[in-house]
């Protein structure tokens, strides 16, 4: 029997449960599970999924790598995948809008490449199935890197290293654009987030995280109803909403203009190190998690459009703030990523 | 041409004497089961969110395009097919979830 002071898990059962009478009584599958129950949702993949027409090999990995960092995929030999996926900013670039060739801002922010392996679709619109297909898009887009794919094999060609990296890594199939492809998904599949205090509560270490996080994380679960969309270990449905995000961007709808659902709908985003990660949403238009969450706390724009899921949800300003203290339990401390040197 | 799909309540469907049969395909974590049905002319798929997401069907297929509503979990939606064809079926949340319907006479 629990009479004295009672153990943590109690007090969040007994949290979960307020939460589910005050206000998410639609969430039927939260009710009826423990805080143990729901924090099983949450563990990591052991391995990461590589399709079987580009499997992994070391030699692939490093030479994407070397690709990724490479500023020659760009015409102005100035722009490289990572100037806009910089991993100093966790992947990103830390801009509303990205800047692509000569200076040009973009539409849409730059999303983080963490744990694009689980992806189900790429892009804020989800207009591309695998990264292999992705992959040539910004190379050859005049806005971003501003490459033709011709003069990318070329330059390829006329380093010795890459010449021979490439025969190592894929020795049937030589330099070109689909080879470029392959090595740089290969690379983009190793960037995985790394265990952060939320995966070490996950697995069994009680003061990994603080209180308050934790009652942000039954939140998360509960009323808040954050998880309907940000799910499992990556936080993310692979799906598209409308969130209620002001923009002008039709998003998925511009591929799908007969549905409803999906004009202004974008991708779920990856919570992983979200607090390195601002500003937010695709248009960038939201400066900090606090805003974020009184975003969500207000429902956004009411337009036909927007996600059933997302609803005025009357959170406490003690409830967002255990909300953003368990969104940064999202965040892992890497070691930093060394930049490859590259071939001459 | 007007997509010759009808699209029926499932509600109203209970309570109304169905014309044809009713084949069910449930919405189970993010994939359709089954990943293929036939039906003839005049019967209708009855699709039901059985997961823990909302689900939003429709079918691409040019002339036999349809949608339904987005499905919170429990709901569903009958469609009845009245031409026949080939449908390939979609979940516009998520790309991954496909599967095909075969109408035949
Ligand atoms: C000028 C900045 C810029 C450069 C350079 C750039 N990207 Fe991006 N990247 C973006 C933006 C902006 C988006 C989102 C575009 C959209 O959704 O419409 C994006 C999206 C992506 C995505 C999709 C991520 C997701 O979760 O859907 C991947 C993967 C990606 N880029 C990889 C690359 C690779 C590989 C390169 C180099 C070949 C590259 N990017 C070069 C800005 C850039
Ligand atoms: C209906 C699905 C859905 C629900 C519910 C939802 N989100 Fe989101 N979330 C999204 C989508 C989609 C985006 C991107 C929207 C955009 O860019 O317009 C997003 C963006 C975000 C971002 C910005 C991430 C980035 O990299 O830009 C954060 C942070 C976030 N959500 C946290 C939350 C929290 C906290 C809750 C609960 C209060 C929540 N979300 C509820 C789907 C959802
Ligand atoms: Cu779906």
């Amino acid at each position: 029997m629990m009479t004295s002071a009672p153990t943590q898990r109690s007090v969040l059962t007994a949290l979960l449960l307020l939460g589910v009478v005050t206000g998410a009584a639609h969430d039927l599958w939260a009710q009826s599970r423990s805080v143990d129950e729901l924090k099983d949702r949450y563990r990591r993949p052991q391995t990461v999924p590589f399709p079987d027409d580009n499997s992994f090999t070391q030699d692939r990995a490093e030479l994407g790598k070397l690709l990724f960092f490479d500023p020659r995929l760009s015409a102005s030999s100035l722009v490289s995948c990572a100037t806009c996926h910089n991993p100093a900013f966790s992947w990103g670039d830390g801009l509303p809008k990205a800047l692509g060739h000569g200076m040009r801002q973009l539409n849409r922010r730059t999303p983080t490449i963490l744990n694009v392996a689980w992806a189900d679709a790429l892009f804020w619109d989800g207009r591309a199935d695998t990264l292999e297909a992705q992959a040539l898009g910004p190379i050859t887009s005049p806005d971003e890197m501003n490459l033709s794919s011709q003069e990318l094999v070329e330059r390829l060609k006329r380093v010795p290293r890459y010449v021979t990296l490439f025969r190592i890594a894929y020795p049937d199939e030589n330099i070109t654009p689909a080879t470029v492809a392959k090595a740089l998904a290969t690379f983009e599949r190793t960037v995985v987030s790394g265990i952060a205090p939320f995966d070490e509560w996950i697995g069994g270490s009680e003061s990994a995280i603080s209180e308050q996080a934790q009652r942000g994380f039954v939140l998360f679960n509960t009323k808040a109803n954050c998880a309907k969309c940000h799910r499992a270990w990556n936080f993310t449905d692979s799906g598209f909403h409308d969130v209620g995000v002001p923009t002008e961007d039709l998003g998925r709808g511009k591929h799908l203009p007969k549905l409803g659902g999906m004009q202004h709908a974008f991708k779920t985003p990856t919570l992983r190190n979200v607090n390195r990660r601002a500003p937010y949403m695709h248009n960038g238009s939201v400066a900090t998690l606090r805003e974020v969450i009184d975003l969500y706390d207000t429902g956004g724009v009411a337009r036909p459009s927007r996600s059933p899921d997302i609803r005025p949800l009357s959170l406490t300003s003690d409830e967002k703030e255990a909300l953003i203290a368990f969104l940064k339990t999202l965040t892992s401390v890497d070691p930093p990523v060394c930049l490859p040197e590259l071939p001459r | 041409m007007r997509s010759a799909v009808g699209v029926i309540c499932a509600a109203l469907m209970v309570t109304t004497p169905a014309a044809g049969a009713d084949v069910v395909v449930v919405q189970r974590n993010k994939t359709f089961a089954p990943s293929e049905v036939q039906v003839k002319v005049g019967d209708r798929v009855v699709f039901a969110n059985e997961d823990e997401v909302t689900h939003n069907v429709y079918s691409p297929t040019p002339g036999l395009e349809f949608q339904i509503r987005s499905q919170q979990p429990g709901q569903s939606d009958a469609v009845s097919f009245s031409k026949p064809g080939a449908l390939e079926v979609r979940c516009a949340i998520h790309p991954k979830m496909t599967m095909r319907v075969t109408v035949t006479r």
